[in-house]
């Protein structure tokens, strides 16, 4: 077996293995030291193999790719789920359910995103799909008695479906034209024209509307909020994260080893798809009270910024910009963007009776710390210059800039700056004074959560101010 | 190094000021005043030998000349530079830093720790705005020096503080953001056309860029600028912030903040985009001349103390402006001057109406007067300050104003002549200030208790008097440290030389 696929194999393992505990002895501590220890390790693992050289086994049916750019997501992506693990036990403790479970449905999505991100095939995308969406809804409805979180299970059940189904109508498309289900081979029989270039494009438009959907860009977004809302906030964070991630990279790796911009309408629909969500995710945000429906418009609009790297390939109009340059955006951006959520998601969890935006009112007076993080996280999403998110914006900036995609910038602008007005009010509403001094007695702030805390601020601060080692190891991975 | 430990030292002060407040709240002011005053160790050298000695200036731009790899895989460096312009407005900051501290000593009694941590903050935020080089280390100057000041007007504002400092966020962020995109361009065209990715101001003012985009990108740029300026269509934050923000903040905000507009124009616009720049004039100064007498007339009509200043502002910067696009030294000179004598006396202004609040707890014209009685000192200094924004020959702003109303009356004759109506205009409201407040009936009669200034105050604004009528009877040696010829603005005659 292939080294790479040691990580993926010992979280794999890490499930059977609570769910062996499950059949004997219910023990949550037991449970989350299996699953955070399994995370440690591939996490371990991944890094050691980021380090080795990449062995080139490029055949064209093999299910997986393993190179440095894959490692590097699939260690970003067990980052993510170790910085949410380290908050799971605290969170799952105030819910009145079964606790064991979860990890084991933790476990298995991360497993799903795992092997989404080295899928080189459409069998192994699909299957780690799955696995990753099913557990989803599992984690979505867990609270039982939850009637919100039911109805967004039921929901995200049904939408997923649906958007599974155009998934694999267009990769049916797809092999009837090309005649394998291989990524790589998506470009190379185009001289035996099979179908019509419309019939491709039909499936491509059908792959995307299935990506779109769980990336919630525009036209597939409506879900978005009511889940965020719904389902339990360990599950929401994982859902902004992991399942974004996964899926993005997805999109990417079939864009660019399709060469699907070669088709001008694609080109068209990335844009308006780009723009119509840096707007609405910017605008639905702007009024709204709930503060996770606020992260979860702000997640579109996001990903609508970052659906302008697929807009980035083959005219090179400066050459500062080569694909390497691209790659490196695209990795660059995510590391920033998803870093900030997860920091955004655990002080969420470490302020349990806060869901509106005016629960924080006057945060900063009682709490100063855990205020703070919050509001260098809003500036970092925001794109304020010291944060990673801004390190980000730039890369994005230059790569757009250097490719004169004017119109999109100009759309980045303005929907940025609708976008900084809610930013500002979480910070502004924590700056007001309070009404209810003892509103915020309850906070515990132990030293896991602050040196968690701390962390998050050095890795968004820290690779704000001084992005040059990150941006290093980024250049080294795109090579 | 030592312009990096000058950008360091109010940014440890803060943070050892914020942190002293839990042992005693008079604390925190005590170690702003000592980090301030640290400050000017590092300029020591540089005082000692250059302002009356024009020679050190001839051989090259820079006086002071740090660089430290950054960011190496754009190219992006922490460069810091100091030439004859930027000294001059670090000084200022300096001094107007001492003044702000001065008016916040007594009036902010609340959270002080943070306070002062967010005044010191700035102001480093300002000192480097004026010292990067690096273009990409000015942008993010830029946008951290409104973090800290949108914390000061939001927390220890007045009655509509949020809706001010959100304002004055939002406006500048979107000239930011506006400015990065320009700044991406500029590189990228640069690259382009030279093969050069720099970021640096010393290697892409070797070769300005040309094309159709370079219009663009420096009209990006230049809005960025006149938000800060402000220039007219984009005014519209500074009244908010200026009459919400506490006295020092305003101080802050009128002496240096707006500066940086007018810097930005002068040091990157003027010479990096020699072509557009001169496409652009025209727009800009008709935008001066409007801002000008528009200004006035908003000033004249206000009956908040704070908010007339502030507009009284808005009319001064307009001379900013069409001294930077008349293309001409004397215009030049006198726009530096008079971002200089207007940060002086616009901020003494906003002291004075700190102090008359702090006293009567209003700012509202007519809910004032007859101060002169209960309180002569502060009505003298009223009437000085007043009289130098209305440009009385023998201070600094008359000097300004006059050099560039000479300057740029030799390519816009009309449209200088509609700016020296602004003149008049600026006595108007003066006038109408010094009357409503100080002269006329008295509306606290029974208030005689009020004191007058104290000695702290009065040594606060007896100082700012000095350095206007200095600046007005001798400001030779001022025009001497701006070197224009080495600004490598190359459109000036020679034949006019350069020094007046």
């Amino acid at each position: 077996m292939n080294v790479y696929y040691y990580p993926a194999s010992i979280v794999m393992f890490a499930a059977l293995l609570i769910l062996i505990q499950l059949c004997f002895k219910r023990s949550h501590i037991t449970s989350y030291l299996i699953s955070g220890l399994s995370i440690f390790i591939a996490l371990f693992m991944q890094f050691v193999l980021q380090n080795q050289p990449t062995s080139q086994t490029n055949s064209s049916n093999v299910l997986f790719i393993f190179n440095a750019q894959t490692s590097f997501v699939a260690f970003l992506l067990l980052m993510v789920v170790g910085l949410i693990w380290a908050q799971l036990y605290n969170w799952l403790k105030t819910i009145n359910e079964q606790k064991e479970e979860y990890y084991l449905l933790f476990l298995l999505s991360t497993i799903g995103g795992l092997i989404m991100v080295s899928s080189n095939h459409f069998a192994s995308f699909f299957l780690g799909l799955e696995l990753m969406s099913l557990s989803f809804v599992g984690l979505i409805a867990y609270c039982g008695h939850d009637q919100k979180a039911q109805e967004a299970g039921i929901k995200y059940l049904i939408l997923s479906a649906i958007a599974s189904a155009f998934i694999l109508m267009g990769a049916a498309l797809l092999y009837l034209q090309f005649g394998s289900l291989s990524f790589s081979e998506l470009l190379q029989n185009t001289s035996s024209e099979i179908l019509p270039p419309w019939a491709i494009i039909t499936a491509i438009i059908f792959i995307f509307t299935g990506l779109f959907f769980k990336l919630s860009l525009v036209p597939c977004h409506l879900w978005v909020a009511d889940l965020f809302e719904g389902a339990p906030l360990v599950t929401a964070a994982m859902l902004a994260t992991l399942s974004k991630l996964a899926v993005f990279i997805i999109l990417w790796r079939l864009v660019t080893l399709g060469n699907w911009q070669q088709y001008q309408i694609i080109i068209d629909i990335i844009s308006i798809v780009a723009v119509a969500s840096m707007f609405i995710g910017n605008f639905l945000g702007l009024l709204q009270k709930n503060l996770l429906r606020l992260i979860a418009y702000s997640s579109i609009a996001h990903f609508g910024y970052l659906l302008i790297v697929l807009l980035l390939i083959n005219n090179n109009a400066i050459s500062f910009s080569s694909q390497s340059f691209n790659e490196q955006t695209l990795f660059f951006y995510l590391v920033a963007y998803l870093f900030t959520l997860v920091g955004v998601f655990s002080i969420f969890m470490q302020l349990p009776k806060t869901k509106t935006l005016d629960d924080l009112t006057g945060l900063f007076w009682h709490k100063p710390f855990i205020a703070i993080t919050l509001m260098l996280l809003m500036l970092s999403l925001a794109g304020i210059p010291l944060t990673l998110g801004f390190m980000a914006k730039f890369y994005l900036v230059m790569a757009a800039v250097s490719q004169q995609l004017w119109l999109v910038l100009t759309a980045l602008v303005i929907s940025s700056i609708i976008g900084l007005f809610y930013y500002l009010r979480v910070i502004m509403t924590m700056l007001k004074t309070p009404e209810d001094e003892l509103k915020f007695s309850d906070i515990k702030s132990d030293g896991r959560n602050l040196s968690l805390n701390i962390l998050i601020l050095f890795l968004v601060i820290g690779f704000g101010i001084f992005p040059s080692s990150l941006s290093q190891f980024i250049q080294q991975v795109t090579g | 190094m030592s312009l990096f430990i000058l950008l360091s030292i109010p940014l440890m002060g803060g943070v050892l000021a914020w942190y002293s407040e839990r042992f005693n709240a008079d604390l925190p002011k005590k170690i702003a005043v000592i980090s301030l005053l640290m400050c000017w160790l590092p300029l020591i050298p540089l005082l000692n030998s250059m302002p009356f000695d024009a020679s050190v200036l001839g051989t090259s731009q820079w006086l002071i000349n740090e660089s430290y790899s950054w960011i190496p895989l754009f190219n992006i460096s922490a460069h810091l530079a100091l030439d004859g312009l930027s000294f001059l407005l670090i000084i200022l900051t300096l001094i107007m830093g001492l003044v702000a501290l001065s008016s916040a000593w007594h009036e902010i009694t609340k959270r002080t720790g943070l306070f002062y941590l967010n005044l010191l903050w700035t102001l480093a935020g300002v000192l480097g705005v004026f010292l990067a080089i690096d273009l990409f280390l000015f942008f993010v100057f830029w946008e951290v020096m409104l973090v800290p000041m949108y914390f000061l007007i939001s927390i220890w504002g007045y009655e509509n503080r949020h809706y001010a400092a959100f304002k004055f966020f939002i406006f500048t962020q979107a000239g930011g953001l506006l400015m990065l995109i320009s700044l991406c361009a500029l590189v990228g065209i640069h690259y382009q056309q030279t093969g050069i990715l720099s970021f640096d101001y010393n290697i892409l003012i070797q070769n300005p860029i040309t094309g159709d985009l370079a219009f663009w990108v420096a009209l990006g740029f230049t809005i960025a600028f006149l938000v800060k300026l402000p220039a007219l269509p984009f005014h519209s934050w500074l009244p908010d912030a200026h009459t919400q923000a506490p006295t020092a903040a305003s101080v802050i905000l009128a002496a240096v903040l707006l500066k940086t507009g007018g810097y930005g124009i002068i040091r990157f616009v003027l010479p990096l985009f020699p072509e557009a720049s001169i496409q652009l004039a025209p727009f800009m100064m008709l935008i001066g001349v409007i801002g000008i007498i528009y200004g006035a007339m908003m000033a004249f009509v206000q009956t908040d103390l704070k908010r007339l200043v502030a507009y009284s502002s808005v009319s001064h910067m307009g001379f900013v402006l069409l001294g930077c696009f008349a293309f001409n030294i004397y215009a030049l000179q006198g726009a530096v001057m008079q971002m200089l004598a207007h940060g002086i006396s616009t901020s003494a202004l906003f002291v004075l109406v700190g102090m008359i609040q702090h006293r009567y707890h209003t700012r509202d014209l007519n809910e004032l007067g007859g101060l002169w009685i209960n309180l002569p000192k502060l009505s003298a200094f009223g009437l000085f300050f007043g009289i130098a924004s209305l440009g009385m020959p023998g201070l600094g702003n008359f000097v300004a104003e006059f050099l560039i109303l000479v300057g740029s009356f030799e390519q816009y004759p009309k449209l200088t002549i509609l700016a020296a109506s602004g003149l008049i205009l600026a006595a108007i409201y003066s006038l109408l200030l010094i009357y409503k407040t100080f002269f006329g009936q008295t509306k606290h009669p029974h208030e005689s208790k009020i004191a007058d200034t104290n000695t702290k105050e009065w040594c606060t604004l007896i100082s700012m008097c000095f350095i206007l009528i200095y600046l007005g009877l001798h400001p030779q040696p001022f025009f001497d440290l701006v070197p224009v010829t080495l600004m490598k603005l190359s459109f000036i005659p020679a034949d006019i030389g350069a020094s007046l």
